[in-house]
């Protein structure tokens, strides 16, 4: 019976080990450290400005290019001194660069600063991303840029899930092979990119999103937006999201581990302040008060500088552009020398 | 369960397996095992397709004895009439027109169960069989399990290659070998499809604007004639990717299938295109339909123009019909029709050139005219094919969409895979070239896969399993 079950005959592998198959492992092996290798003297040189960054496979060129940017900046330039975090507002707000030279100009000491805003980051993913951006690259200072409707429900868009990519789950302490891959290996995060780009629908913002990004991070919003006039009826302050709220705690989370937090209002064109400030502004300013004062977090208002900005500063309701910008960013940066001498980032 | 798509973990996993359990059966053992394999397979995708094959199955098998027996004209025309007829009719019914009436009657959602996937595959091998067996070209298979392998054997079963009894049954008879030669061919087999399907033709087909063939007018002169050239290689790296996975995974099991494609735009003329594109289903149109149409008309003194025109003719249409019954689909094989009829008038007046710079230049224009009848191909209808010809007609408008130079590359890779084919004769050729070019080449197309799989849509599902 099992003599007519089964047979022999069928695969004969005389001079199987003759097809180049080891050859072929070699060569793989070769063709990827030679990748590799190239990959990492393009990133760590200066050369790496000139081509698209690599990724870290957060769906997020954005986020991409100021992982990139940011490790380049401490590359070149040392240990981070502030990080500034936030969404649009912080993107396209403070300049990291004149902060630097209103600290210098006040306290003849120089600082080293980065902006890690993302458009429509919102606080759901703002957490998880402060946390990890602290773990890997331990600022001496965490700035977060806010305003009341990072606590709103965020916006479907891709930067929501920054905060559970590999890179960041590898950065809070749930590792995983492409996560450490995506945290050491150019290679790999070149190979994403090319990924990243042949997906068509990823073909424009990867052409434009790196180019409009500057080394330190700043994305300059220049001119005016389409959103100019104030919606007449004026929104209400809500935290009755969870997931932003869980956001929120955990930014107060890292400040009871230890870091450095400064939690800064973000700029607001005076008319909408004046428009919306019932209902929205001043709830959310005195929940804030009454959340960070009492763990000592400071929290800085920014009404005088926003009034301070002349209407062509101002992109839109929210953003300052290229008038707006220098003001914001001297007034952080002064305000930075006074509360945070040069002994404190030494 | 989820139905098994051809490029996927799972069906990696099945053939493994089948092939592992399979080296070490014996010969008629392996017969079982392939047919299990192959039901199994079939059955991820649907019972009823399972109970469709297999009442197909059942009913040929015996039909053929009978007629092996008897001879007899009537009961293959029997045969061939429930063959053909219900792929006709199934034909119709998951067409738009059939489509349009099902909906009145309230029945629309059947129209996705109607026409079992391969179904338009194993129909022609089964008219072709009892055919053959009928003309005394083959005898009537007596062992079922061959015979219901010979139908549903797995890596042809969703799209091809359409394999002739006379071809297929007699490696199922014999004991079966997989040496180097054959792990080789497969694996190469395997390695330049999934170049062709996951490189170029899904990279294009990503890129390519979704609604340009049922909206041409949002789009410029350009636009449709870039994307229509581009279809094409689209349509061939996707159908031709296809049928050498397929081929290379039948060589590891020691069958070997027949080839599709054999390099189609470097065809001379629009009788060679046909001898190079969709192989086997020119040959089943060859030798079951141009052959008797032609032979009919000769034995009924029909000549002149009738005798030149309706062979090309209803072939093709036959051809248009198989692939779907739309006016549209109809009108793509009157116009191949037309083609071969207008190059038959020019063979007999010796106009057509045979070598030299005026026969290249032949071969670009059958080349443009095969690209041109596309549309109709792709348009959901003849109205949507006259809308999309208008853009070929002043004004022109030429603005470009997201198509870039490194996409065209993949053009020029697809022409570059066809002329090593041509100049190696040999469709897995690597094994032609040195050990160290073939390891760096496998070296580089392993690392082309890895990057270009999964950047974007799943489109792992191949064209012609449409049809």
């Amino acid at each position: 019976m099992q003599k007519n079950l089964f047979g022999k005959q069928t695969l004969r592998l005389e001079g199987i080990w003759s097809l180049p198959l080891w050859r072929s492992i070699f060569a793989l092996l070769a063709l990827l450290l030679a990748w590799s290798l190239s990959a990492e003297i393009v990133a760590r040189t200066p050369l790496g400005f000139y081509i698209p960054p690599p990724s870290v496979g957060a769906d997020s060129f954005e986020f991409d290019t100021k992982v990139y940017y940011l490790e380049q900046s401490i590359r070149q330039r040392g240990p981070l001194d502030c990080l500034i975090i936030g969404d649009s507002m912080t993107n396209n707000g403070p300049d990291p660069r004149l902060i630097e030279e209103a600290y210098r100009a006040k306290t003849g000491a120089s600082i080293h600063c980065f902006n890690f805003g993302l458009p429509a980051m919102f606080l759901d993913a703002t957490g998880p991303l402060a946390e990890a951006l602290a773990n890997r690259f331990q600022p001496k200072l965490l700035i977060v840029i806010l305003s009341a409707r990072n606590f709103e429900e965020s916006v479907d868009f891709p930067i929501r899930y920054v905060g559970s990519s590999r890179w960041s789950q590898q950065n809070l302490g749930n590792p995983s092979p492409p996560g450490w891959a995506a945290n050491s290996l150019y290679g790999y995060r070149y190979a994403l990119s090319l990924k990243y780009w042949l997906t068509p629908s990823n073909r424009e913002s990867f052409s434009d999103t790196w180019r409009m990004i500057t080394p330190e991070g700043f994305s300059p919003a220049n001119g005016f937006g389409e959103q100019r006039e104030l919606d007449p009826e004026p929104p209400e302050f809500q935290r009755t999201y969870p997931p932003t709220q869980a956001g929120f705690d955990q930014l107060l989370d890292l400040h009871r581990q230890g870091v450095t937090l400064l939690i800064v209002d973000a700029p607001i064109r005076p008319d909408v302040y004046s428009a919306w400030q019932a209902s929205y502004f001043q709830p959310y300013i005195e929940y804030m008060q009454d959340t960070l004062t009492p763990q000592g977090i400071p929290f800085w208002l920014t009404r005088k500088i926003s009034a301070s900005i002349p209407t062509d500063g101002w992109y839109d309701l929210q953003h300052v552009n290229e008038n707006g910008v220098p003001l914001f960013s001297a007034w952080l940066g002064e305000q930075l020398a006074e509360d945070y001498p040069p002994e404190f980032f030494r | 369960m989820n139905p098994i798509e051809i490029i996927s973990l799972d069906f990696l996993l099945l053939t493994v397996v089948t092939a592992a359990v399979y080296y070490i059966l014996a010969p008629r053992a392996q017969i079982f095992w392939l047919l299990a394999a192959s039901y199994f397979f079939y059955a991820t995708w649907s019972w009823i397709f399972v109970g469709v094959l297999l009442a197909f199955t059942i009913l040929n098998f015996f039909l053929a004895q009978q007629i092996e027996r008897s001879k007899s004209g009537q009961l293959l025309s029997m045969g061939i009439l429930v063959n053909a007829g219900s792929l006709v009719f199934l034909k119709f019914l998951t067409g738009p027109y059939g489509g349009n009436i099902l909906e009145r009657v309230g029945t629309s959602t059947l129209t996705g169960i109607l026409l079992p996937i391969g179904f338009s595959f194993y129909v022609l091998q089964l008219i072709s069989y009892l055919t053959d067996v009928q003309r005394g070209q083959i005898e009537a298979e007596k062992e079922f399990a061959r015979f219901a392998l010979y139908l549903a054997y797995f890596p042809k079963l969703l799209a091809g290659p359409i394999e002739r009894a006379k071809s297929f049954l007699p490696q199922l008879k014999q004991d079966r070998v997989v040496d180097r030669g054959s792990i080789e061919q497969g694996l190469y087999l395997i390695l330049l499809g999934l170049l062709r399907k996951v490189v170029i033709a899904d990279h294009l087909s990503r890129l390519r604007p979704e609604n340009i063939f049922t909206e041409p007018e949002n789009f410029t002169s350009l636009e449709r004639a870039v994307w229509l050239l581009v279809f094409g290689f689209i349509l061939y790296n996707d159908f031709a990717g296809y049928t050498s996975i397929v081929r290379g995974i039948s060589s590891l099991l020691g069958i070997q299938l027949s080839p599709n494609f054999k390099q189609p735009f470097l065809a001379r003329s629009f009788s060679d295109f046909w001898t190079r594109w969709h192989i086997t289903l020119s040959e089943w149109l060859r030798d079951y339909i141009f052959y008797p149409v032609r032979r009919s008309l000769m034995q009924s003194q029909i000549k002149g123009w009738a005798a030149l025109l309706l062979p090309p003719m209803v072939t093709m249409l036959v051809s248009g019909y198989w692939h779907g019954a739309s006016l549209a689909l109809l009108l793509w094989g009157f116009i191949h029709g037309l083609y071969l009829l207008v190059e038959q008038i020019l063979q007999q007046s010796k106009w057509l050139p045979k070598d030299g710079l005026k026969a290249n230049l032949y071969g670009v224009l059958v080349f443009l005219l095969v690209t041109l009848a596309w549309i109709p191909f792709n348009t959901p209808s003849v109205r949507a094919s006259l809308r999309y010809l208008e853009g070929f007609f002043p004004p022109y408008t030429s603005t470009l969409g997201q198509l870039i130079f490194p996409d065209i590359l993949l053009i020029i890779f697809s022409l570059w895979l066809d002329w090593q084919e041509q100049a190696h004769r040999d469709l897995s050729f690597p094994r032609k070239w040195t050990p160290v070019r073939q390891s760096w080449s496998v070296a580089i197309a392993i690392l082309l896969l890895v990057l270009f799989s999964g950047a974007g849509d799943d489109l792992s599902r191949f064209v012609y399993e449409f049809f």
